[in-house]
Parts: C-alpha cells; sequence; structure tokens
C-alpha cells in the first residue's frame, strides 16, 4: 500500500491498493461494523472482555472504510464530473444506485424489524427507550447510524474495487 | 457494439495509456473499450476517430466486422486475373 497519483484528470493522490485487497477491506470493514452493531446489541455488559473484542470489530470496521475511501477509488466515487471519464462516471452512477438501494433496504428491514417486534409481547415504549428484545436506547440508535454512516460511505468506493478488473494502464 | 480501437490502436504504434492522454480518458477506458464492456458517446466515438485517423464507421459497427483475414482473402480473390 502506497501514495500514488490517480490516473484521473485530477492527479490527485489515493493510496494505491490492489482490486483485491479493497474487495477484502471492503467485506471487512462493512461485515465488522455490522457484526460489531448486531452483538453489541445483544451481549450484556457482564461479558467485559468479550464487549472489549466486539469494540475493536467497530475500529476495523471504521478504520477499513476510512482506508478505502483514501484510496484510488475516492476519486472515481466522490471525484467532480470533470474529473473523471464518461465511462467512470456511468460505473460511478450504477455505483451510486447500488448504494442507494443498500440504504432503502436498511430502512425497510429496520422498520419491518420494529413493526415486527412491537407486534409481539414486548415492553411497552417507555420514555426514551422502546419495546424490543432488548431496549433500544439512545446508544443503540446512534451505533445503528454510525453503522449507517460508515457503511454508505466505503460503499461506492467498495462496488468500484468489486467492478474494478485490475489491468494496467499499458498494453 | 463492436470496435476496431485495438487494431487501430497497434498500427499507430499508441499504448493505451497514448491514446487515453490523447482522447482525454483513463487508461482502463481504452480497455473497456477495446473489449467491448463500455459503448462510447458520439463525442468520445468522434475523438477516437480523429486520433486513430479512421471514419467512425471504420472504428465501430452494430454488427461484428469481418476478419482481416477474410477481408483479405476476398480482395486477393478479386485482384487474380
Amino acid at each position: 500500500m502506497m501514495l500514488r497519483k490517480t490516473t484521473t484528470k485530477t492527479n490527485r493522490y489515493a493510496l494505491a491498493i490492489s482490486p483485491r485487497v479493497a474487495r477484502v477491506l471492503s467485506v471487512l470493514s462493512i461485515g465488522s461494523l455490522w457484526a460489531w452493531f448486531f452483538l453489541k446489541f445483544y451481549l450484556t455488559a457482564e461479558s467485559t472482555w468479550l464487549m472489549r473484542a466486539v469494540g475493536e470489530l467497530a475500529l476495523l470496521g471504521v478504520g477499513g472504510s476510512m482506508i478505502l475511501f483514501a484510496t484510488q477509488y475516492l476519486n472515481q466515487a466522490y471525484g467532480e464530473d470533470h474529473e473523471i471519464d464518461e465511462r467512470e462516471r456511468s460505473a460511478r452512477d450504477r455505483a451510486y444506485r447500488v448504494a442507494l438501494n443498500y440504504v432503502l433496504w436498511v430502512f425497510v428491514l429496520t422498520f419491518v424489524t420494529l413493526e415486527v417486534a412491537g407486534a409481539r409481547d414486548v415492553p411497552k415504549a417507555t420514555g426514551s427507550a422502546i419495546g424490543f428484545p432488548a431496549v433500544i436506547s439512545k446508544g443503540v440508535v446512534e451505533n445503528f447510524l454510525v453503522v449507517l454512516f460508515f457503511t454508505t460511505f466505503a460503499l461506492p468506493p467498495a462496488i468500484l474495487a468489486w467492478w474494478d478488473r485490475g489491468e494496467s494502464d499499458e498494453g | 457494439m463492436h470496435n476496431r480501437i485495438a487494431l487501430f490502436r497497434a498500427e499507430r504504434g499508441l499504448s493505451r495509456k497514448a491514446l487515453a492522454e490523447a482522447v482525454d480518458v483513463n487508461p482502463q477506458t481504452i480497455g473497456f473499450l477495446e473489449r467491448g464492456d463500455y459503448s462510447p458517446s458520439v463525442e468520445l466515438a468522434l475523438r477516437l476517430a480523429q486520433v486513430l485517423g479512421a471514419r467512425v464507421e471504420m472504428l465501430f459497427a452494430l454488427d461484428p466486422f469481418p476478419s482481416l483475414a477474410d477481408q483479405l482473402g476476398a480482395t486477393a480473390e478479386s485482384e487474380t486475373p
């Protein structure tokens, strides 16, 4: 992994990593963020060493997302229209569409889960918490937003990495 | 859409990078175009034709191009007295 100029028109510096590494990083970061959210949701405070281990997952997820964001896929995913060519714009637009679908599905599944949980005989909403197998506190909502933010943030570069054939510029 | 970009590029002795710079795209885009994985806009097709010194219809076609060997064979046959 090294700092290198991208091949886009702006010639910005970005972390040069292979598409394969970027793919692994994307699965690790997005996967560990969701794993952190669900494990933290169901773990009790008594298992401190486990809580610490789960906390490491969050660090891995956030760190992985940040690294992914600093790679050569940054320009293509978040660059201005004039900074990338027409094929890159087309790929970026498709990646955005996938990212939008992801966010919409997360919202739909969250809504359905809350509705299903609400239909069951679980404790009713009390104060800032609502009924669920575990109480949904402000912290849980914050964790959910952190996961949603970082995974959505990392998704367009991750998708572009998955579509990258990793071919040489020469030939 | 089918194209002969690779053929014309090789004939002109241009690397992907050089052609990409000439038409103002990422070098990877030339690879996508040559493989037929991406169909260019009219503007890019015209720029490619200009740089490669060919007409657009010589570079791009909706139907597959006949192979070079077939074309040369046909030319040789027509020239035979």
